[in-house]
């Protein structure tokens, strides 16, 4: 049942037509941030539509509100998990460096993986959900946006603020660790066969 | 007429991503298609990891939890009310 909408702000201003439609998009990008835990999901989805509707003002009407709204639950995120860990954030270009060390540098010349080989048919969406919540950070909320929302590079650069390049090593990367998480399930669950030497 | 006009397989291979993100200038994304159309090496290379981007783009897509709405739109309409009553 829909709630009875009876604020006259919520409508004059806009808030309703351009910020509420995005409510399952910012929900979906905060259970990748929270790792799929969805009370923490939940919290965090209020929260970002209680900053987003306080400073509703400062938002230019026309312009691009989801892009708008996942920066601000990622920054609620991020937040939530400094005063957590009481720790300061670590810097882009440390994990990037790490994380470089995971992902095969040469993305598409693997010999261990056939294109052949459709592994991921047999899958079902808990189980990629389940993979996707496994990658790192800097990997899962890049593919998120970019492969689940629909986001162009630039659009993910301004929420993740950092540059276009960035991004693309990231996107590229996570998907192949999720490839490669994928493939190797399956052939655990038997759903692929490995193929013979 | 060339061969191999425009992009080598290093080439295409190197801006595969871009090109099924449709992040390509038009000109990119013409030479990229044209070759792929061509190149045994490369097409199931494409045709594997479009399919998977298209299954990925299928999957995830969960809706928030009903009660959800009408627990966003009570705390906008109670702390539109706190702010009037300042």
């Amino acid at each position: 049942m829909q709630p009875d909408l009876s604020s006259v702000t919520l409508r004059n201003t806009g808030f309703e037509a351009e910020a509420l439609p995005w409510l399952d998009a910012v929900y979906r990008f905060a259970l990748r941030l929270t790792g799929g835990i969805e009370a923490e999901a939940e919290d965090l989805t209020q929260e970002t539509f209680l900053r987003a509707f306080r400073s509703w003002d400062t938002f230019e009407s026309g312009t691009n509100a989801r892009s708008w709204l996942f920066t601000i639950c990622r920054n609620v995120f991020l937040r939530q998990q400094q005063l957590k860990a009481r720790l300061p954030e670590s810097t882009n270009s440390e994990l990037d460096t790490d994380l470089g060390a995971i992902a095969a540098h040469d993305v598409f010349h693997d010999t261990a993986f056939d294109p052949e080989q459709r592994f991921f048919e047999s899958l079902v969406d808990e189980e990629v959900i389940r993979a996707l919540d496994t990658l790192p950070t800097e990997f899962r909320e890049a593919v998120a946006l970019s492969d689940v929302e629909g986001l162009g590079y630039n659009e993910i650069a301004e929420v993740l603020g950092v540059p276009k390049g960035t991004v693309k090593s990231r996107i590229f990367r996570g998907r192949r660790l999720l490839q490669q998480l994928l493939r190797a399930y399956a052939l655990e669950m038997g759903y692929i066969r490995r193929p013979r030497a | 007429m060339n061969k191999h006009p425009g992009a080598s397989c290093n080439d295409v291979m190197g801006q595969l991503w871009e090109y099924i993100d449709g992040e390509l200038t038009p000109e990119r994304t013409t030479l990229i298609k044209a070759h792929l159309e061509r190149c045994q090496a490369c097409f199931p290379q494409y045709d594997f990891h479009n399919a998977f981007m298209e299954f990925l783009g299928r999957q995830c897509h969960q809706a928030a939890p009903p009660g959800l709405r009408r627990k966003v739109f009570e705390m906008l309409l109670s702390d539109e009310r706190r702010t009037a009553g300042q």
